[in-house]
């Protein structure tokens, strides 16, 4: 069976689909990916249904070599480097056995599909990685040097691109079901201000620094919270609930960030700032609209092969369109 | 009165409070929380009954066109759906019409007894804290039978109420890093059995072979909303 080796992990990279949602009424986290978009993108360039697990890097991406014939993906903003040769993401690359890919991150996260996708055991019916309850992924964790991804044995497709998915930089919001228990201005200083980013975000959280807000004093029991959702701990400092969040919460909830933009989230990285920017329903609802129907129509197009493989190649006869 | 240019009219002074407060309307109370969700309160305290209508109301609403998921609260219901639903009032009337109905008499649930060996760490210095010995500790903690109020946090855990007041105790300024499965917990007014080994600032009292939370097992699941706990001594 065709695997790929991890040679260097990266920071954080974990095995991630679209989630497994329908067990949060269990305790059970949704997970999956913090880019969804990213994550249907590289299957998309990798031959893939949209859902297909994929491995996705925090701050730095790792190195994998080929174990067979293999076509991997990349959507991120990085460099990828094979055979000494330096050429831009978004695009699928094939891979022959031993052959080795370096992934030089730029973008804090980013997506690797492979073409027959992950070959992990499902859990709840997602191979999402929740690290914090070991489920999923592979063996529940982020990936280590020396492990061994399983991989679909499938004969790899031709190589795409497309173009660079735009990162907007807004985080619209909609008001939170507690945002009635602040008063006017309180809640004009948490859209006003440019909230910094701390090292202390990861996939539950993304933590906030700025001057704190004012406490509500209220005592809120617990409830459901959807990612997105920006809680107000005792401390002041918001905090906005992500992909590994807990189903249920207790601090006062003051907005919660609108769907099209929880990518925009998954690419902020400590030390950038956020600003809140209130909408209505019906702007959530268009930009919904709008951005499903870009990824929809987001193109891919037949990628040049990496050089040193076209070198290779035999131009001359008739066959070596079959090659590429 | 400023008005905010999307949320309206100030909210939150003290007079708009107040005002807030008296403009209220009964439960059930519903509104939309971001544009996935939408949000039921059924009441404002940690009662059964409430609780009870909770999750009756969560099995009805889940099998609705457009829902994803339900997520039980003590009082709330949260309704996941999807972000391009065609029209989301017909949901919202939907759900009203459900949370309005009377609800139908919940059969009482499961009684699971917990044998606890009751040798954690933090049981001396709790039983200082509360001005108790250690075995009127183990007494209160075993004298009551505990409700399931809903499950969250992680995998299995349940939420238990009716704890003695007696046990009611701050949480740990600090939490611990890793504290191991199966740990028998206390914390603020509340109580638990941890399903999966993870970081707690809550009070260790003991440990149980019973695990909340086995993927090879059916039901994964052990302890259900309405089911009544028991801890018990072991040896």
């Amino acid at each position: 069976m065709p695997a790929l080796r991890v040679l260097q992990p990266g920071v954080h990279t974990t095995i991630q689909d679209l989630g497994r949602p329908g067990w949060q009424r269990f305790g059970v986290s949704v997970a999956g990916a913090m880019d969804p978009a990213l994550l249907t993108l590289a299957n998309r360039l990798a031959h893939n249904p949209a859902g297909h697990a994929c491995l996705e890097w925090t701050l730095q991406a790792p190195v994998l070599q080929a174990e067979g014939d293999v076509l991997l993906a990349v959507a991120g903003d990085a460099v990828l480097v094979l055979d000494g040769e330096r050429m831009p993401a978004w695009r699928s690359v094939r891979l022959e056995p031993g052959q080795i890919l370096a992934i030089e991150a730029i973008g804090l996260r980013g997506y690797v599909a492979v073409q027959g996708g992950v070959q992990v055991p499902q859990v709840l019916g997602s191979r999402s990685t929740h690290v914090r309850s070991g489920l999923g992924g592979l063996e529940g964790r982020a990936l280590r040097h020396d492990d061994r991804i399983l991989l679909a044995e499938q004969p790899p497709g031709v190589e795409f691109a497309c173009d660079p998915w735009p990162l907007p930089d807004t985080v619209r919001v909609l008001p939170g079901p507690h945002a009635h228990l602040w008063n006017a201005a309180t809640l004009a200083q948490f859209y006003a201000h440019d909230w910094q980013v701390t090292a202390r975000s990861d996939r539950m959280g993304m933590h906030l620094d700025g001057p704190p807000l004012a406490s509500t004093g209220a005592q809120l029991l617990s409830e459901g919270t959807p990612w997105g959702t920006v809680q107000v701990p005792g401390d002041g400092k918001p905090l906005v609930l992500l992909a590994d969040r807990q189903p249920t919460g207790g601090y006062p909830q003051i907005a919660v960030v609108i769907q099209a933009d929880l990518g925009v989230l998954a690419q902020k990285r400590p030390g950038q700032t956020v600003r809140m920017q209130p909408v209505t329903q019906e702007q959530a609802r268009e930009s919904w609209r709008i951005h499903q129907k870009r990824l929809d129509s987001w193109l891919t197009r037949p990628a040049p092969p990496a050089t040193a493989r076209l070198l290779g190649l035999d131009l001359v006869g008739p066959g070596w369109l079959d090659d590429v | 009165m400023i008005a905010h240019p999307t949320l309206g009219p100030t909210a939150g002074t003290p007079w708009n409070t107040m005002h807030a407060c008296l403009a209220q309307p009964p439960f059930p109370r519903i509104q939309p929380c971001g544009d996935a969700a939408l949000r039921v309160e059924l009441g404002d305290r940690i009662d059964p009954d409430v609780n009870a209508r909770v999750h009756h109301l969560a099995s009805q609403a889940q099998h609705l066109p457009g829902v994803i998921e339900t997520v039980p609260g003590y009082a709330t219901l949260l309704v996941h759906h999807a972000p391009d639903l065609n029209d989301p009032q017909k949901l919202q009337r939907e759900i009203e019409a459900l949370a309005s109905q009377p609800a139908l008499a919940l059969a009482p649930g499961t009684l699971h007894e917990v044998p606890v060996r009751y040798d954690g760490q933090d049981l001396p210095r709790v039983a200082d804290r509360l001005g108790l010995t250690p075995a009127q500790v183990v007494a209160l903690h075993t004298s009551v039978e505990l409700r399931v109020y809903l499950l969250g946090f992680a995998p299995g855990f349940a939420y238990l109420g009716g704890l003695p007041r007696a046990l009611h105790l701050p949480r740990l300024p600090t939490p611990r890093q890793l504290v191991p499965a199966g740990s028998v917990l206390l914390g603020g007014a509340q109580t638990a059995v941890l399903p999966v080994a993870m970081p707690s600032g809550w009070h260790i009292l003991g440990t149980t072979r019973v695990q909340p939370f086995d993927l090879a097992r059916d039901p994964p699941f052990l302890l259900q909303p309405g089911d009544r706990v028991r801890f018990v001594q072991e040896g």
